[in-house]
Protein backbone atom coordinates (compact mmCIF):
# COMPACT_ATOMS: atom_id res chain seq x y z
CA UNK A 1 0.00 0.00 0.00
CA UNK A 2 3.15 2.25 0.72
CA UNK A 3 4.50 1.69 -2.27
CA UNK A 4 1.32 2.85 -4.53
CA UNK A 5 1.87 6.79 -2.89
CA UNK A 6 5.33 6.51 -4.58
CA UNK A 7 3.78 6.67 -8.10
CA UNK A 8 0.26 7.69 -7.14
CA UNK A 9 -0.32 11.74 -7.45
CA UNK A 10 -2.19 13.87 -4.92
CA UNK A 11 -5.47 15.10 -6.30
CA UNK A 12 -4.57 18.38 -7.58
CA UNK A 13 -5.83 21.24 -9.97
CA UNK A 14 -4.06 20.45 -13.63
CA UNK A 15 -2.75 23.25 -15.29
CA UNK A 16 -5.08 23.28 -18.48
CA UNK A 17 -8.34 23.23 -18.61
CA UNK A 18 -9.89 20.20 -18.60
CA UNK A 19 -12.41 18.85 -21.12
CA UNK A 20 -14.77 17.23 -18.65
CA UNK A 21 -14.61 17.55 -15.10
CA UNK A 22 -16.64 14.63 -13.36
CA UNK A 23 -17.33 15.79 -9.14
CA UNK A 24 -19.68 13.45 -7.36
CA UNK A 25 -20.60 14.09 -4.02
CA UNK A 26 -22.20 10.93 -3.63
CA UNK A 27 -24.12 8.65 -5.82
CA UNK A 28 -26.80 5.94 -4.41
CA UNK A 29 -27.91 2.32 -6.01
CA UNK A 30 -30.89 2.02 -3.40
CA UNK A 31 -29.39 2.49 0.11
CA UNK A 32 -26.35 1.38 -0.54
CA UNK A 33 -23.45 4.87 -1.41
CA UNK A 34 -21.56 3.09 -4.72
CA UNK A 35 -19.95 6.44 -5.52
CA UNK A 36 -18.89 8.63 -2.97
CA UNK A 37 -16.38 11.86 -3.03
CA UNK A 38 -15.07 11.61 -6.43
CA UNK A 39 -13.64 13.94 -8.71
CA UNK A 40 -11.84 12.99 -12.15
CA UNK A 41 -11.07 15.22 -14.99
CA UNK A 42 -9.78 14.46 -18.36
CA UNK A 43 -7.88 16.67 -20.73
CA UNK A 44 -8.32 17.07 -24.60
CA UNK A 45 -6.85 14.06 -25.99
CA UNK A 46 -6.57 12.77 -22.67
CA UNK A 47 -6.87 8.34 -22.36
CA UNK A 48 -7.91 7.76 -19.17
CA UNK A 49 -8.18 4.16 -17.57
CA UNK A 50 -11.30 3.38 -14.50
CA UNK A 51 -10.13 0.09 -12.97
CA UNK A 52 -11.84 -1.52 -10.54
CA UNK A 53 -12.94 -4.64 -9.02
CA UNK A 54 -16.37 -5.41 -10.37
CA UNK A 55 -19.08 -3.72 -8.58
CA UNK A 56 -16.90 -0.92 -7.22
CA UNK A 57 -19.08 1.45 -9.53
CA UNK A 58 -16.54 1.82 -12.97
CA UNK A 59 -19.82 1.59 -15.44
CA UNK A 60 -22.19 3.69 -13.36
CA UNK A 61 -19.21 5.94 -13.18
CA UNK A 62 -19.39 5.94 -16.68
CA UNK A 63 -23.15 6.28 -17.23
CA UNK A 64 -22.81 9.61 -15.30
CA UNK A 65 -20.23 10.94 -17.67
CA UNK A 66 -22.66 9.94 -20.20
CA UNK A 67 -25.43 11.63 -18.99
CA UNK A 68 -27.57 8.39 -19.19
CA UNK A 69 -27.85 8.49 -15.19
CA UNK A 70 -28.88 11.66 -13.68
CA UNK A 71 -29.63 10.69 -10.08
CA UNK A 72 -26.34 10.99 -8.20
CA UNK A 73 -25.65 13.79 -5.68
CA UNK A 74 -23.17 16.45 -8.06
CA UNK A 75 -22.08 17.97 -11.10
CA UNK A 76 -20.60 16.44 -14.79
CA UNK A 77 -19.00 19.72 -16.58
CA UNK A 78 -17.57 19.35 -20.84
CA UNK A 79 -15.75 22.31 -21.55
CA UNK A 80 -16.67 23.80 -18.34
CA UNK A 81 -20.51 23.90 -18.59
CA UNK A 82 -22.53 21.83 -16.19
CA UNK A 83 -24.20 18.92 -18.12
CA UNK A 84 -27.38 17.12 -17.16
CA UNK A 85 -28.12 14.62 -19.40
CA UNK A 86 -26.14 13.39 -22.52
CA UNK A 87 -24.10 15.33 -23.83
CA UNK A 88 -23.24 15.95 -27.98
CA UNK A 89 -19.48 16.61 -27.09
CA UNK A 90 -19.39 12.61 -25.73
CA UNK A 91 -19.73 9.64 -27.90
CA UNK A 92 -20.01 6.20 -26.41
CA UNK A 93 -19.20 2.87 -27.29
CA UNK A 94 -20.73 0.16 -25.19
CA UNK A 95 -19.51 -3.66 -24.02
CA UNK A 96 -22.13 -4.87 -26.43
CA UNK A 97 -21.90 -3.73 -29.87
CA UNK A 98 -26.21 -2.12 -29.49
CA UNK A 99 -26.55 -2.26 -33.07
CA UNK A 100 -29.72 -1.93 -34.30
CA UNK A 101 -30.47 -4.98 -36.10
CA UNK A 102 -33.11 -3.75 -39.02
CA UNK A 103 -30.21 -0.91 -39.97
CA UNK A 104 -27.74 -2.08 -42.44
CA UNK A 105 -24.19 -1.62 -41.22
CA UNK A 106 -23.41 1.99 -42.90
CA UNK A 107 -26.95 2.79 -41.68
CA UNK A 108 -25.93 2.07 -38.19
CA UNK A 109 -22.85 4.14 -38.47
CA UNK A 110 -24.62 7.41 -39.45
CA UNK A 111 -27.93 6.07 -37.14
CA UNK A 112 -27.42 9.73 -34.65
CA UNK A 113 -28.00 11.05 -38.33
CA UNK A 114 -30.71 10.72 -41.24
CA UNK A 115 -29.29 8.58 -43.81
CA UNK A 116 -28.71 10.53 -46.65
CA UNK A 117 -25.71 11.57 -48.97
CA UNK A 118 -23.43 12.87 -46.92
CA UNK A 119 -23.80 11.44 -43.70
CA UNK A 120 -23.67 8.02 -45.87
CA UNK A 121 -20.53 8.95 -47.46
CA UNK A 122 -18.97 9.77 -44.02
CA UNK A 123 -20.43 6.51 -42.52
CA UNK A 124 -18.27 5.24 -45.53
CA UNK A 125 -15.03 6.53 -44.24
CA UNK A 126 -15.29 5.93 -41.34
CA UNK A 127 -16.07 2.18 -41.37
CA UNK A 128 -13.10 1.98 -43.69
CA UNK A 129 -11.32 3.79 -40.87
CA UNK A 130 -12.47 1.20 -38.57
CA UNK A 131 -10.99 -1.32 -41.21
CA UNK A 132 -14.38 -3.08 -42.74
CA UNK A 133 -14.44 -3.04 -46.82
CA UNK A 134 -17.06 -0.73 -48.28
CA UNK A 135 -19.48 -3.87 -49.04
CA UNK A 136 -19.73 -4.26 -45.47
CA UNK A 137 -21.50 -1.77 -45.33
CA UNK A 138 -25.16 -3.30 -46.75
CA UNK A 139 -24.60 -6.06 -44.33
CA UNK A 140 -27.17 -6.74 -41.50
CA UNK A 141 -25.60 -6.82 -37.99
CA UNK A 142 -26.36 -10.03 -37.37
CA UNK A 143 -23.82 -10.88 -40.37
CA UNK A 144 -21.07 -9.50 -38.45
CA UNK A 145 -18.80 -11.22 -36.11
CA UNK A 146 -18.41 -9.93 -32.68
CA UNK A 147 -15.18 -7.94 -33.67
CA UNK A 148 -16.58 -6.55 -36.14
CA UNK A 149 -19.65 -5.55 -35.00
CA UNK A 150 -17.85 -3.41 -32.35
CA UNK A 151 -16.23 -2.20 -34.89
CA UNK A 152 -18.92 -0.76 -36.20
CA UNK A 153 -19.97 0.36 -32.88
CA UNK A 154 -16.77 2.42 -33.01
CA UNK A 155 -17.35 4.10 -36.03
CA UNK A 156 -21.09 5.23 -34.59
CA UNK A 157 -19.29 6.28 -31.76
CA UNK A 158 -17.06 8.51 -33.96
CA UNK A 159 -19.83 9.67 -36.14
CA UNK A 160 -20.66 12.73 -34.43
CA UNK A 161 -17.23 13.87 -33.86
CA UNK A 162 -17.00 13.48 -30.54
CA UNK A 163 -14.44 15.27 -28.12
CA UNK A 164 -14.40 12.07 -25.51
CA UNK A 165 -15.14 9.02 -26.07
CA UNK A 166 -16.69 7.09 -23.38
CA UNK A 167 -16.06 3.33 -23.85
CA UNK A 168 -17.67 0.81 -20.99
CA UNK A 169 -15.52 -2.45 -21.03
CA UNK A 170 -15.77 -2.38 -25.12
CA UNK A 171 -13.52 -5.15 -26.06
CA UNK A 172 -14.40 -7.87 -22.89
CA UNK A 173 -16.81 -9.75 -24.88
CA UNK A 174 -14.44 -10.77 -27.95
CA UNK A 175 -11.56 -13.11 -28.08
CA UNK A 176 -8.02 -12.40 -26.70
CA UNK A 177 -6.61 -11.83 -30.57
CA UNK A 178 -9.02 -9.47 -31.35
CA UNK A 179 -8.87 -7.61 -27.77
CA UNK A 180 -5.52 -6.54 -28.88
CA UNK A 181 -6.48 -5.45 -32.52
CA UNK A 182 -9.02 -3.43 -31.00
CA UNK A 183 -7.23 -1.72 -28.15
CA UNK A 184 -4.65 -0.56 -31.43
CA UNK A 185 -7.32 0.49 -33.18
CA UNK A 186 -8.79 2.39 -30.85
CA UNK A 187 -5.08 4.14 -30.10
CA UNK A 188 -4.98 4.85 -33.53
CA UNK A 189 -8.57 6.60 -33.74
CA UNK A 190 -7.80 8.60 -31.14
CA UNK A 191 -5.12 10.30 -32.30
CA UNK A 192 -6.37 10.54 -35.45
CA UNK A 193 -9.56 12.74 -34.71
CA UNK A 194 -7.77 13.79 -31.58
CA UNK A 195 -10.53 12.72 -29.22
CA UNK A 196 -9.94 12.03 -25.25
CA UNK A 197 -11.23 8.56 -24.18
CA UNK A 198 -12.30 7.18 -20.85
CA UNK A 199 -12.44 3.31 -20.46
CA UNK A 200 -13.62 0.98 -18.00
CA UNK A 201 -11.97 -2.05 -18.29
CA UNK A 202 -10.55 -4.96 -15.35
CA UNK A 203 -7.65 -5.67 -17.25
CA UNK A 204 -4.74 -4.09 -15.89
CA UNK A 205 -3.03 -4.59 -19.34
CA UNK A 206 -5.46 -2.67 -21.41
CA UNK A 207 -5.43 0.03 -18.79
CA UNK A 208 -1.55 0.03 -19.39
CA UNK A 209 -1.78 -0.45 -22.47
CA UNK A 210 -4.37 2.15 -23.45
CA UNK A 211 -4.07 5.04 -20.46
CA UNK A 212 -2.07 7.72 -20.16
CA UNK A 213 -3.78 7.99 -16.42
CA UNK A 214 -5.24 4.87 -14.82
CA UNK A 215 -7.97 5.67 -11.92
CA UNK A 216 -7.90 2.83 -9.53
CA UNK A 217 -11.29 3.18 -8.36
CA UNK A 218 -12.74 2.00 -4.57
CA UNK A 219 -16.04 0.81 -3.58
CA UNK A 220 -17.58 3.18 -1.44
CA UNK A 221 -19.15 3.26 2.17
CA UNK A 222 -17.65 1.29 5.17
CA UNK A 223 -14.87 2.33 7.68
CA UNK A 224 -12.48 3.76 4.81
CA UNK A 225 -10.17 6.21 5.52
CA UNK A 226 -8.26 6.12 2.20
CA UNK A 227 -9.60 8.40 -0.69
CA UNK A 228 -11.75 6.78 -3.32
CA UNK A 229 -9.54 6.56 -6.23
CA UNK A 230 -5.85 6.69 -6.82
CA UNK A 231 -4.61 8.02 -9.67
CA UNK A 232 -1.86 6.44 -11.11
CA UNK A 233 0.42 8.33 -14.03
CA UNK A 234 1.11 5.74 -16.69
CA UNK A 235 4.69 6.94 -18.30
CA UNK A 236 5.88 6.55 -22.01
CA UNK A 237 4.39 7.92 -24.78
CA UNK A 238 1.80 6.15 -26.81
CA UNK A 239 1.96 3.69 -28.80
CA UNK A 240 3.70 1.49 -26.73
CA UNK A 241 5.03 -1.75 -27.32
CA UNK A 242 2.95 -4.68 -25.75
CA UNK A 243 6.60 -5.95 -25.07
CA UNK A 244 7.47 -3.31 -22.93
CA UNK A 245 8.06 -4.60 -19.43
CA UNK A 246 8.67 -1.00 -18.02
CA UNK A 247 5.12 -1.11 -16.51
CA UNK A 248 6.05 -4.14 -14.13
CA UNK A 249 6.46 -2.40 -11.45
CA UNK A 250 2.82 -0.62 -12.01
CA UNK A 251 1.06 -3.57 -13.07
CA UNK A 252 2.32 -4.98 -10.20
CA UNK A 253 1.12 -2.14 -7.97
CA UNK A 254 -2.19 -2.31 -9.54
CA UNK A 255 -2.60 -6.13 -8.88
CA UNK A 256 -2.12 -5.54 -5.25
CA UNK A 257 -3.94 -2.71 -4.63
CA UNK A 258 -7.49 -4.78 -7.07
CA UNK A 259 -6.34 -7.32 -4.73
CA UNK A 260 -6.89 -5.30 -1.35
CA UNK A 261 -10.15 -3.87 -2.86
CA UNK A 262 -11.53 -7.29 -3.48
CA UNK A 263 -10.54 -8.22 0.14
CA UNK B 1 -4.41 -47.60 -45.85
CA UNK B 2 -7.21 -47.43 -48.52
CA UNK B 3 -9.71 -46.73 -45.98
CA UNK B 4 -7.78 -43.84 -44.29
CA UNK B 5 -6.72 -42.16 -47.76
CA UNK B 6 -10.17 -42.14 -49.08
CA UNK B 7 -11.32 -40.71 -45.18
CA UNK B 8 -8.57 -37.62 -45.63
CA UNK B 9 -9.66 -37.03 -49.27
CA UNK B 10 -13.60 -36.92 -47.96
CA UNK B 11 -12.87 -34.76 -45.44
CA UNK B 12 -10.30 -32.35 -47.58
CA UNK B 13 -13.64 -32.43 -49.64
CA UNK B 14 -15.92 -31.32 -47.11
CA UNK B 15 -13.23 -28.72 -46.59
CA UNK B 16 -13.23 -27.51 -49.36
CA UNK B 17 -17.01 -27.02 -50.08
CA UNK B 18 -17.44 -25.04 -46.67
CA UNK B 19 -14.18 -22.71 -47.67
CA UNK B 20 -16.72 -22.58 -51.09
CA UNK B 21 -20.03 -21.52 -49.37
CA UNK B 22 -17.86 -18.87 -46.96
CA UNK B 23 -16.34 -17.48 -49.84
CA UNK B 24 -19.80 -14.39 -49.81
CA UNK B 25 -18.30 -13.37 -46.31
CA UNK B 26 -15.08 -11.75 -46.17
CA UNK B 27 -12.60 -13.29 -44.20
CA UNK B 28 -10.76 -10.91 -41.40
CA UNK B 29 -7.95 -11.88 -39.92
CA UNK B 30 -9.08 -10.93 -36.03
CA UNK B 31 -12.41 -11.81 -36.55
CA UNK B 32 -14.45 -15.01 -36.41
CA UNK B 33 -16.64 -15.39 -38.68
CA UNK B 34 -19.12 -17.26 -36.77
CA UNK B 35 -22.46 -16.41 -38.79
CA UNK B 36 -21.72 -18.09 -41.73
CA UNK B 37 -21.31 -21.57 -40.65
CA UNK B 38 -23.98 -20.98 -38.29
CA UNK B 39 -26.22 -19.88 -41.15
CA UNK B 40 -25.84 -23.00 -43.27
CA UNK B 41 -26.47 -25.12 -40.58
CA UNK B 42 -29.29 -22.64 -39.72
CA UNK B 43 -30.61 -23.08 -42.82
CA UNK B 44 -32.37 -26.30 -42.93
CA UNK B 45 -34.13 -25.63 -39.99
CA UNK B 46 -35.49 -22.56 -40.95
CA UNK B 47 -36.89 -24.21 -43.98
CA UNK B 48 -38.00 -27.59 -43.73
CA UNK B 49 -37.29 -30.07 -46.91
CA UNK B 50 -38.48 -29.56 -49.86
CA UNK B 51 -40.53 -33.07 -49.81
CA UNK B 52 -41.97 -32.38 -46.39
CA UNK B 53 -43.30 -28.97 -47.78
CA UNK B 54 -44.46 -30.40 -50.74
CA UNK B 55 -46.12 -33.39 -48.29
CA UNK B 56 -47.38 -30.72 -46.73
CA UNK B 57 -49.75 -29.27 -49.31
CA UNK B 58 -50.37 -32.50 -50.74
CA UNK B 59 -52.01 -33.68 -47.19
CA UNK B 60 -55.50 -31.65 -47.16
CA UNK B 61 -55.82 -32.95 -51.00
CA UNK B 62 -55.28 -36.92 -50.04
CA UNK B 63 -57.56 -36.20 -47.13
CA UNK B 64 -60.13 -35.25 -49.96
CA UNK B 65 -59.37 -38.07 -52.04
CA UNK B 66 -60.16 -40.50 -49.10
CA UNK B 67 -63.32 -38.90 -48.09
CA UNK B 68 -64.07 -39.33 -51.89
CA UNK B 69 -63.41 -43.00 -51.59
CA UNK B 70 -65.10 -43.23 -48.09
CA UNK B 71 -68.52 -41.82 -50.00
CA UNK B 72 -68.03 -43.60 -53.17
CA UNK B 73 -67.85 -47.23 -50.69
CA UNK B 74 -70.60 -45.45 -48.57
CA UNK B 75 -68.58 -45.79 -45.39
CA UNK B 76 -69.65 -41.89 -45.00
CA UNK B 77 -73.37 -40.89 -45.73
CA UNK B 78 -73.25 -38.86 -48.39
CA UNK B 79 -76.80 -36.91 -47.09
CA UNK B 80 -73.89 -35.80 -43.88
CA UNK B 81 -70.63 -35.80 -46.15
CA UNK B 82 -71.09 -34.97 -49.51
CA UNK B 83 -68.37 -36.49 -51.83
CA UNK B 84 -65.37 -33.89 -52.52
CA UNK B 85 -66.10 -33.87 -56.26
CA UNK B 86 -70.17 -33.49 -55.93
CA UNK B 87 -68.83 -30.27 -54.28
CA UNK B 88 -66.62 -29.20 -56.63
CA UNK B 89 -69.64 -29.94 -59.17
CA UNK B 90 -71.93 -27.43 -57.11
CA UNK B 91 -69.25 -24.84 -56.92
CA UNK B 92 -69.10 -25.38 -60.94
CA UNK B 93 -73.00 -25.33 -60.99
CA UNK B 94 -72.76 -21.62 -59.57
CA UNK B 95 -70.73 -20.36 -62.24
CA UNK B 96 -67.51 -18.76 -62.21
CA UNK B 97 -68.90 -15.21 -62.32
CA UNK B 98 -71.47 -15.99 -59.29
CA UNK B 99 -68.14 -17.66 -57.12
CA UNK B 100 -65.85 -15.12 -58.14
CA UNK B 101 -68.76 -12.65 -57.14
CA UNK B 102 -69.07 -14.07 -53.74
CA UNK B 103 -65.42 -14.63 -53.28
CA UNK B 104 -64.49 -10.66 -54.68
CA UNK B 105 -67.12 -9.47 -51.92
CA UNK B 106 -66.13 -11.32 -49.06
CA UNK B 107 -62.04 -10.72 -49.68
CA UNK B 108 -63.44 -6.81 -49.93
CA UNK B 109 -65.09 -6.77 -46.69
CA UNK B 110 -61.69 -8.14 -45.20
CA UNK B 111 -59.04 -5.92 -47.16
CA UNK B 112 -61.27 -3.09 -46.04
CA UNK B 113 -62.16 -4.16 -42.38
CA UNK B 114 -58.67 -5.82 -41.77
CA UNK B 115 -57.10 -2.14 -42.43
CA UNK B 116 -59.44 0.34 -40.47
CA UNK B 117 -59.35 -2.04 -37.94
CA UNK B 118 -55.43 -2.82 -38.09
CA UNK B 119 -54.48 0.63 -38.86
CA UNK B 120 -56.35 2.20 -35.68
CA UNK B 121 -54.85 -0.65 -33.23
CA UNK B 122 -51.47 0.54 -34.64
CA UNK B 123 -51.92 3.74 -33.68
CA UNK B 124 -54.04 2.90 -30.04
CA UNK B 125 -51.37 0.50 -29.26
CA UNK B 126 -48.24 2.68 -29.97
CA UNK B 127 -50.04 5.30 -27.56
CA UNK B 128 -50.17 3.20 -24.80
CA UNK B 129 -47.47 1.35 -25.10
CA UNK B 130 -45.99 4.63 -24.86
CA UNK B 131 -47.88 5.97 -21.70
CA UNK B 132 -48.29 4.47 -18.82
CA UNK B 133 -51.08 6.64 -17.74
CA UNK B 134 -53.17 6.50 -20.88
CA UNK B 135 -53.10 2.20 -20.81
CA UNK B 136 -54.13 2.53 -17.13
CA UNK B 137 -56.56 4.22 -18.11
CA UNK B 138 -58.10 2.23 -21.27
CA UNK B 139 -56.35 -1.19 -21.09
CA UNK B 140 -59.79 -1.95 -18.98
CA UNK B 141 -62.30 -0.96 -21.33
CA UNK B 142 -60.37 -2.66 -24.15
CA UNK B 143 -59.93 -5.93 -21.96
CA UNK B 144 -63.86 -5.95 -21.80
CA UNK B 145 -64.80 -5.02 -25.27
CA UNK B 146 -62.28 -7.69 -26.75
CA UNK B 147 -63.87 -9.96 -24.43
CA UNK B 148 -67.27 -9.62 -26.62
CA UNK B 149 -67.93 -12.17 -28.24
CA UNK B 150 -68.08 -11.49 -32.55
CA UNK B 151 -71.84 -11.96 -33.04
CA UNK B 152 -73.04 -10.09 -30.24
CA UNK B 153 -71.64 -7.51 -32.38
CA UNK B 154 -73.79 -8.32 -35.30
CA UNK B 155 -77.57 -6.62 -33.97
CA UNK B 156 -76.08 -3.54 -32.30
CA UNK B 157 -74.25 -3.37 -35.56
CA UNK B 158 -77.08 -3.25 -37.50
CA UNK B 159 -79.41 -1.37 -35.70
CA UNK B 160 -76.90 1.59 -36.01
CA UNK B 161 -75.68 1.07 -39.75
CA UNK B 162 -78.28 -0.42 -41.30
CA UNK B 163 -77.98 -3.24 -43.55
CA UNK B 164 -75.46 -2.25 -45.83
CA UNK B 165 -71.60 -2.65 -46.40
CA UNK B 166 -70.86 -0.15 -43.11
CA UNK B 167 -71.71 -2.76 -40.60
CA UNK B 168 -69.76 -5.75 -42.14
CA UNK B 169 -67.34 -3.77 -42.55
CA UNK B 170 -67.17 -2.33 -39.04
CA UNK B 171 -67.62 -5.77 -37.49
CA UNK B 172 -64.28 -7.10 -39.40
CA UNK B 173 -62.36 -3.97 -38.30
CA UNK B 174 -63.93 -4.54 -34.49
CA UNK B 175 -62.38 -8.24 -35.01
CA UNK B 176 -58.89 -7.07 -36.30
CA UNK B 177 -58.29 -4.54 -33.86
CA UNK B 178 -57.69 -6.31 -30.72
CA UNK B 179 -54.72 -9.20 -31.61
CA UNK B 180 -53.04 -6.13 -33.33
CA UNK B 181 -53.84 -3.54 -30.72
CA UNK B 182 -52.19 -6.95 -28.34
CA UNK B 183 -49.37 -7.23 -30.39
CA UNK B 184 -47.99 -3.49 -30.70
CA UNK B 185 -48.84 -2.70 -27.05
CA UNK B 186 -46.63 -5.70 -25.79
CA UNK B 187 -44.25 -5.31 -28.47
CA UNK B 188 -43.42 -1.57 -27.51
CA UNK B 189 -43.59 -2.47 -24.09
CA UNK B 190 -40.82 -5.34 -25.05
CA UNK B 191 -38.12 -3.19 -26.30
CA UNK B 192 -34.93 -3.49 -25.47
CA UNK B 193 -34.25 -1.22 -22.69
CA UNK B 194 -30.24 -0.86 -24.09
CA UNK B 195 -31.97 0.11 -27.80
CA UNK B 196 -33.90 2.68 -26.11
CA UNK B 197 -30.82 3.98 -23.93
CA UNK B 198 -29.19 4.66 -27.66
CA UNK B 199 -31.75 6.71 -28.35
CA UNK B 200 -31.26 9.26 -25.27
CA UNK B 201 -27.43 9.06 -26.10
CA UNK B 202 -28.42 10.62 -29.41
CA UNK B 203 -30.94 12.64 -27.84
CA UNK B 204 -33.53 11.74 -29.75
CA UNK B 205 -37.02 13.62 -29.34
CA UNK B 206 -39.73 10.91 -28.61
CA UNK B 207 -40.99 11.00 -32.50
CA UNK B 208 -37.85 10.12 -33.00
CA UNK B 209 -37.25 7.24 -30.67
CA UNK B 210 -40.91 5.72 -31.51
CA UNK B 211 -40.12 6.12 -35.34
CA UNK B 212 -36.30 5.28 -35.26
CA UNK B 213 -36.09 2.33 -32.60
CA UNK B 214 -39.66 1.64 -30.88
CA UNK B 215 -41.59 1.25 -34.01
CA UNK B 216 -39.13 -1.13 -36.18
CA UNK B 217 -37.90 -3.17 -32.65
CA UNK B 218 -41.99 -4.14 -32.12
CA UNK B 219 -42.16 -4.97 -35.89
CA UNK B 220 -41.88 -8.72 -35.09
CA UNK B 221 -44.30 -8.84 -32.23
CA UNK B 222 -46.58 -6.80 -34.60
CA UNK B 223 -46.63 -8.77 -37.14
CA UNK B 224 -48.08 -11.77 -35.72
CA UNK B 225 -50.89 -9.84 -34.61
CA UNK B 226 -51.03 -8.79 -38.31
CA UNK B 227 -51.24 -12.80 -39.02
CA UNK B 228 -53.67 -13.41 -36.30
CA UNK B 229 -55.74 -10.32 -36.89
CA UNK B 230 -56.19 -11.32 -40.71
CA UNK B 231 -57.32 -15.00 -39.62
CA UNK B 232 -59.64 -13.27 -37.32
CA UNK B 233 -60.86 -10.85 -40.24
CA UNK B 234 -62.08 -14.27 -42.42
CA UNK B 235 -64.28 -15.35 -38.90
CA UNK B 236 -65.96 -12.37 -38.18
CA UNK B 237 -66.83 -11.75 -42.40
CA UNK B 238 -68.60 -14.69 -42.11
CA UNK B 239 -70.37 -13.58 -38.85
CA UNK B 240 -71.16 -10.60 -40.33
CA UNK B 241 -72.16 -12.48 -44.00
CA UNK B 242 -74.09 -14.68 -41.97
CA UNK B 243 -77.11 -12.44 -41.06
CA UNK B 244 -78.29 -9.43 -43.76
CA UNK B 245 -76.24 -10.11 -46.85
CA UNK B 246 -76.62 -11.13 -50.53
CA UNK B 247 -73.27 -11.64 -51.06
CA UNK B 248 -70.22 -12.86 -49.91
CA UNK B 249 -69.28 -16.71 -48.69
CA UNK B 250 -70.87 -16.36 -45.66
CA UNK B 251 -73.99 -15.76 -47.87
CA UNK B 252 -73.04 -18.91 -49.49
CA UNK B 253 -72.68 -20.94 -46.71
CA UNK B 254 -76.06 -19.50 -44.83
CA UNK B 255 -78.14 -19.96 -48.30
CA UNK B 256 -76.83 -23.17 -48.30
CA UNK B 257 -77.79 -24.17 -45.22
CA UNK B 258 -81.41 -22.78 -45.80
CA UNK B 259 -81.78 -24.46 -48.68
CA UNK B 260 -80.50 -27.75 -47.81
CA UNK B 261 -77.63 -27.91 -49.84
CA UNK B 262 -74.69 -29.78 -47.86
CA UNK B 263 -72.32 -29.67 -51.19
CA UNK B 264 -72.62 -25.81 -51.35
CA UNK B 265 -72.13 -25.19 -47.43
CA UNK B 266 -68.79 -27.76 -47.79
CA UNK B 267 -67.66 -25.64 -50.69
CA UNK B 268 -68.07 -22.13 -48.99
CA UNK B 269 -65.93 -23.59 -45.76
CA UNK B 270 -63.63 -24.99 -48.05
CA UNK B 271 -63.40 -21.39 -49.93
CA UNK B 272 -62.94 -19.66 -46.72
CA UNK B 273 -59.94 -21.99 -45.95
CA UNK B 274 -58.09 -21.49 -49.16
CA UNK B 275 -58.84 -17.52 -49.15
CA UNK B 276 -57.81 -17.81 -45.48
CA UNK B 277 -54.26 -19.63 -46.31
CA UNK B 278 -53.51 -17.77 -49.52
CA UNK B 279 -54.17 -14.13 -47.61
CA UNK B 280 -51.80 -15.65 -44.46
CA UNK B 281 -49.61 -16.70 -47.15
CA UNK B 282 -49.28 -13.55 -48.69
CA UNK B 283 -48.77 -11.77 -45.40
CA UNK B 284 -45.96 -14.25 -44.46
CA UNK B 285 -43.98 -13.10 -47.71
CA UNK B 286 -44.31 -9.44 -46.51
CA UNK B 287 -43.16 -10.43 -43.34
CA UNK B 288 -40.36 -12.08 -44.48
CA UNK B 289 -39.43 -8.92 -46.65
CA UNK B 290 -39.84 -6.76 -44.21
CA UNK B 291 -38.42 -8.26 -41.04
CA UNK B 292 -35.30 -9.79 -43.41
CA UNK B 293 -32.86 -8.39 -40.50
CA UNK B 294 -34.73 -10.22 -37.64
CA UNK B 295 -31.72 -12.66 -36.32
CA UNK B 296 -32.99 -16.40 -36.56
CA UNK B 297 -32.66 -17.92 -33.25
CA UNK B 298 -30.72 -20.27 -34.05
CA UNK B 299 -28.04 -17.65 -35.20
CA UNK B 300 -28.84 -16.02 -31.98
CA UNK B 301 -27.16 -18.28 -29.78
CA UNK B 302 -23.51 -17.66 -31.17
CA UNK B 303 -21.23 -16.56 -28.81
Amino acid sequence: MMAASLTSTAREPRPYAPLVDIDIRVKHYGERPILDSLRLTIAPGEIVALLGPSGCGKSTLLRIAAGLDRDYAGTVSYNGEVQRGPSPLAGVIFQEPRLLPWLRVADNVCFPQRARGDALDRARSLLEEVGLRDEDGALWPKHLSGGMAQRVAIARGLFTQPQLLLLDEPFSAVDAMTRMRLQDLLLAIVDAHRTAALVVTHDIDEALHLADRIVLLEPAGGARTRPASRIFEVGGARPRRREDMGHSVLRRILLEGLETLVR
Amino acid sequence: MAVEEAAARLLAQSSEVTAGRRTEVPAYGDTQRTSAPVRDSSAPQERAPRAWRVAGVLLPVAFLLVVEVLVRAQVLPDNLVPAPSEIAQALWQLGGATLLKHIVQSTARVAAGFACGALLAVVVGAAMGLSRRLDALLDPSFQALRAIPSLAWVPVLLLWMGIDEAPKITLVAIGAFFPVHLSVLSGVRNVDRKLVELGTVYRLSSWRLFVRILLPAALPHIFTGLRTGLAVSWMFVVAAELIAATRGLGYLLSDGRETGRPDIVFGAIILLGLLGKLTDSAMKTLEAHVLAWRDTSVEGVRT
